[in-house]
């Protein structure tokens, strides 16, 4: 769907709580109480995503391309009124542009010394 | 998964706060939303109570720094995310920024924010006074147990509304299926002897059920029990009120089982009412309200008073659950119809009218209330229109501030947001001081209205008003800073920095500016042909003729008791004495008695039957208003007697039955005759009456009342229990007031006299409301007037604020001061002009309303609306002639040196 030319650069830097999304999303899909529990479970409880911020975020990023609705498509059992959102391709990619981006960063800090021994 | 199964209250609880959102938002995400929502309240709910309130905390928090954001953005959303995210971190960080700026930005222009915050004050207080009294009087619910339930029934012919009679209401009471309770009530003043002086008090003779309509509950002993009010087995028992007990009694509670003399008749007193039945809890005290006992109906002092037929009786009911009045209505006609059947002569044409009883307490001062409420409210919009012409010449000013912020980023919305919170900081502000202006406007207000349009005692700025206002508050902020917010936050940022931030604007927004001001003249103009109506109504009030002479005439009442007066020759024997006696009072230039004063709410009326013509369908007689009266009435009352004689001492109880007849009594029984001689029986004697003269006609209710056949007997022929003294005085009437009291206790020291007032108090309180409300209306006029002037001035000032260089350079051009001036004051009456007639035809379709208020002129009275437009026009002249004058003395040089 979405056009691989689209150069990810024009999305970086993200919001965190848009990263968190992406990488919630990284393994499979989820619906959005999904999405808050992996991103609590993952940030060891550090991080909890509040419904408003979580939608809004997911309607943006919908928009952007970056995910989309699974319609219909739930997990065997679940309630069917949820939505379900998964990866796109740009999704995926602008995700790995961010991650290597705050690789970058984090070299740049290893070696500016501020990760303590390098 | 799991079920979603929260509490209800949570549920509803989230998904109003999913309101805040946009209704694109919700319709897209919402329902998600709200299931995420229950997911994570069960698993909090699995944990703590705490956890719980924490969700709670941060579920806010959530909503409103994103819902916030949501409803400004989402207009100009950004295809990217991060370019969305850019303008709307933190709302609350953003928000408490934007009123420190605000704050900052209003400091530094105090002349400003003051001429701001005043006008919109003066807008908001006087809305928070008349919503005060709106709020008293229509609003809040009667003090009664369900008292929208209650409702009044009424008989009616066909032309208006009268009470019932006993056997009616048990026919009523007995077929009917829409009530609960029903019961029969009628104020009448009581005597009470047994104190220093014999006192009156307030009393109602009612039905036993009347407590269980109304649900009053006593706080001592008990009501009534059926058997004790009932014609047939009636008791001498009475209940009494609060106030009577604390206040005459000491609260003692003793008074159970006591005997009290009421009109003459031991009685014990069985029960006290509670405080909550005290008078002036209701807006009126009417019917049964406002009462200091209760007497069992079967003591009515008009013994033919229960007969079939009468009107003597208020009936009051409790609608059951569910039922409308207007169903009630419906059942009780099919009673009324069955009675008409079964009474032709007492029921002709006699059915039902069922009105809620809060609907019928307000009906009188409804129109003038909502009247005030208009007014208000078009101060308030105009004051409005000022403010935010004001912020639209200061956002034009900012306007390289806002290019600059514009430039550096901020996005439109964020704008927006920053100017409105100015607007808002203004409004609670002026929401401040508005209530506090409210609060002396509402006391100047109890002060002016005069007592008897019964204004509810505990009148006050309570927590409905503040919330009124503060919800006016925020309005008003939006109402007057949107649209300068959204103008502004346009900047045309080329233009702006090009002329180096001494834009003029562009002609979209003078346009704008220019309709402000065309709509404030024209709602000022709107209500000065309103004030000026009103008040030409109270001078033709003041000038009205009620027909008789009104200086030195004292007035006061009196009621015989029935137990000691019970033949009418008694009657008669003892008014014969009084008279006697107050007509040796020194000062008395004439002295009469009558059963009616004009102009103090008491009156009779009935229908006639005339002599020789034929009977007219039963239902659809003549109506006359009646009174009985002494001779030397008319003489004392200074009626002029038209033809005839009026009543002499010859017109007694044994002569022939007399009448003397008004003007348009005559004209209408016998049209183009000779009225003298001629014979007429009213409906409640059975004598033929013969016309001994004609007098003119009087008002006797109301100046506003139609003139209306009056009928007079004389008090010998037809003696009754309840009079009232007419004394013609040679000075101060109500210095006399003490000397006649004397005269009358001479003959009988337990006769108490009341309402002792002299005519021109009885007239001047009668011509009150109309004059408060003119006085209001006219100071709300006024205000407006002086808002419309600012705005104006405002303008036009502005106007050549910002054409200095051109003025300057026409100047150098030869233009002399004279033309500039005409040039600029032009400009002012061209838009008063247009709003003239804007105005004037809004005055024209609204005038109509106040018709109901207006006497003695029409709605559309030509005077009125070209001195209201004259007066506007000269005062438009002058708020352009100021900034005009400024302009002329343009020194050229200056002007364009100023580049």
């Amino acid at each position: 769907m979405t056009d691989p030319r689209i150069p990810t650069e024009d999305f970086l830097p993200l919001r965190p709580v848009e990263f968190d999304i992406l990488l919630a999303l990284g393994d499979g899909e989820r619906h959005g109480y999904a999405i808050m529990q992996e991103a609590l479970r993952r940030s060891e409880g550090q991080l909890q995503l509040e419904p408003g911020t979580l939608y809004r975020a997911l309607r943006r990023m919908r928009e952007a391309g970056l995910v989309t609705e699974t319609a219909g498509r739930g997990q065997e059992g679940s309630d069917e009124r949820r939505r379900f959102y998964r990866l796109t391709a740009l999704g995926r990619r602008v995700a790995a542009a961010e991650a290597q981006r705050m690789a970058a960063l984090v070299r740049t800090a290893r070696t500016r010394g501020l990760l303590g021994k390098a | 998964m799991r079920p979603a199964a929260i509490p209800a209250r949570a549920r509803r609880a989230y998904a109003f706060l999913l309101k805040a959102y946009p209704p694109a938002f919700r319709a897209d995400v919402g329902e998600e939303m709200a299931a995420a929502f229950a997911d994570r309240y069960q698993d909090e709910a699995a944990r703590s109570r705490s956890a719980l309130a924490v969700l709670w905390a941060r579920t806010l928090w959530d909503t409103a720094r994103n819902a916030i954001p949501e409803r400004m953005a989402r207009r100009m959303t950004d295809p990217t995310p991060t370019a969305a995210i850019a303008g709307n971190g933190g709302t609350m960080d953003t928000l408490a920024q934007d009123v420190r700026y605000a704050l900052r930005a209003l400091a530094q222009q105090r002349a400003f924010a003051i001429v701001a915050v005043v006008t919109l004050a003066l807008g908001v207080g006087a809305n928070a006074a008349i919503f005060s009294v709106v709020n008293a009087m229509l609003l809040r619910p009667l003090p009664y147990p369900a008292a929208e339930r209650v409702v009044m029934v009424w008989t009616t012919t066909g032309n208006g509304q009268a009470a019932a009679a006993w056997p009616e209401y048990l026919d009523w009471r007995a077929q009917s299926h829409s009530f609960e309770e029903m019961a029969v009530a009628r104020h009448q003043s009581v005597t009470l002897v047994g104190g220093a002086e014999p006192e009156r008090v307030t009393g109602a003779f009612v039905s036993s059920t009347l407590f269980d309509v109304v649900g009053a509950r006593p706080e001592l002993g008990r009501t009534f029990r059926p058997e004790e009010t009932d014609p047939t087995t009636a008791q001498p028992v009475a209940v009494i009120s609060h106030g009577l007990w604390t206040r005459r009694f000491g609260a003692d509670p003793a008074i159970l089982g006591r005997t009290l003399i009421f009109n003459g008749q031991p009685r014990a007193v069985i029960g006290v009412i509670g405080p909550e039945f005290e008078p002036g809890r209701a807006p009126f005290d009417g019917w049964f309200m406002g009462t200091e006992v209760w007497l069992p109906v079967a003591d009515f002092p008009n013994a033919n008073g229960l007969a079939r037929g009468q009107t003597e009786l208020g009936v009051v009911a409790r609608l059951r659950p569910g039922v409308t009045p207007a169903a009630a209505q419906a059942d009780l006609a099919v009673v009324a119809e069955r009675l008409q059947k079964a009474y032709p002569d007492t029921h002709a044409r006699r059915t039902v009218i069922v009105r809620p009883l809060h609907e019928q307490l307000v009906s009188d001062v409804r129109p003038a209330l909502l009247i005030l409420l208009g007014a208000v409210a078009l101060v308030l919009l105009i004051a409005c229109a000022n403010v935010a012409n004001l912020l639209l010449a200061r956002a034009a000013h900012r306007q390289r501030e806002l290019a600059l912020r514009s430039a550096l980023g901020a996005g439109r919305g964020r704008l927006v947001a920053q100017l409105l919170t100015e607007s808002m900081v203004l409004a609670l502000a002026a929401g401040v001081l508005g209530t506090m202006v409210g609060a002396l406007a509402l006391r100047g207000l109890v002060a002016l209205v005069p007592a008897n349009v019964g204004l509810p005692a505990d009148l006050a700025i309570d927590r409905t008003v503040l919330a009124f206002t503060a919800g006016l508050s925020v309005l008003t902020g939006v109402v007057f800073g949107l649209l300068p917010a959204w103008q502004a936050s346009r900047p045309d940022l080329l233009a702006v920095l090009r002329e180096g931030g001494r834009s003029v604007g562009g002609a979209a927004r003078r346009r704008f500016r220019d309709g402000l001001v065309v709509a404030e003249i024209a709602l000022s103009l709107v209500l000065l042909v309103g004030a000026g109506l009103l008040l030409r109504s109270v001078l033709a009030l003041q000038g009205a003729e009620p027909g008789f002479r009104t200086d030195r005439l004292l007035t006061m009442e009196f009621r015989l008791p029935t137990s000691r007066y019970t033949e009418p020759a008694q009657m008669a024997a003892f008014f014969h004495a009084i008279l006697e006696r107050m007509r040796a009072v020194p000062g008395v230039e004439s002295v009469a008695l009558a059963r009616a004063v004009p102009f103090s709410g008491n009156g009779g009326s009935g229908t006639y039957e005339v002599d020789g013509q034929a009977p007219p369908a039963p239902g659809s007689e003549p109506h006359t208003q009646t009174n009985i009266v002494s001779p030397a009435y008319f003489r004392t009352m200074g009626i002029p007697i038209l033809q005839g004689r009026e009543f002499e001492e010859r017109d007694t109880a044994v002569a022939t039955p007399v009448a003397v007849v008004s003007a348009t009594f005559a004209r209408t029984a016998w049209p183009g005759q000779d009225p003298l001689g001629k014979r007429f029986r009213l409906r409640e004697r059975p004598q033929w009456l013969t016309v001994v003269g004609v007098v003119g006609d009087i008002r006797h209710g109301s100046f506003a009342e139609a003139a209306s056949p009056q009928a007079y007997t004389p008090h010998d022929q037809d003696p009754r229990i309840f009079a009232c003294v007419l004394a013609r005085t040679t000075g101060d009437p109500m210095a006399m007031a003490a000397p006649i009291r004397q005269a009358i206790w001479s003959v009988d020291a337990q006769q108490p006299v009341w309402r002792v007032r002299s005519m021109e108090s009885l007239l001047a309180a009668a011509r009150g409301p109309a004059r408060a409300i003119s006085i209001l209306i006219a100071i709300f006029a006024g205000v407006a007037l002086l808002l419309a002037a600012v705005g104006i001035y405002g303008v036009m000032a502005y106007l050549v604020a910002q054409r200095t260089r051109e003025i300057g350079i026409r100047m150098a051009l030869g233009a002399s001061a004279q033309t500039v001036m005409r040039m600029v004051v032009g400009r002012g009456l061209a838009l008063t002009l247009a709003a003239t007639l804007i105005g004037i035809a809004g005055a024209a379709a609204l005038s109509r309303t106040l018709a109901t208020l207006l006497f003695g002129v029409a709605p559309l009275d030509p005077v009125t609306f070209v001195a209201a437009a004259t007066v506007l026009g000269g005062v438009a002249l002058l708020a352009s002639y100021l900034p005009a004058r400024r302009a002329a003395r343009v020194d050229p040089v200056v002007a364009l040196a100023e580049e």
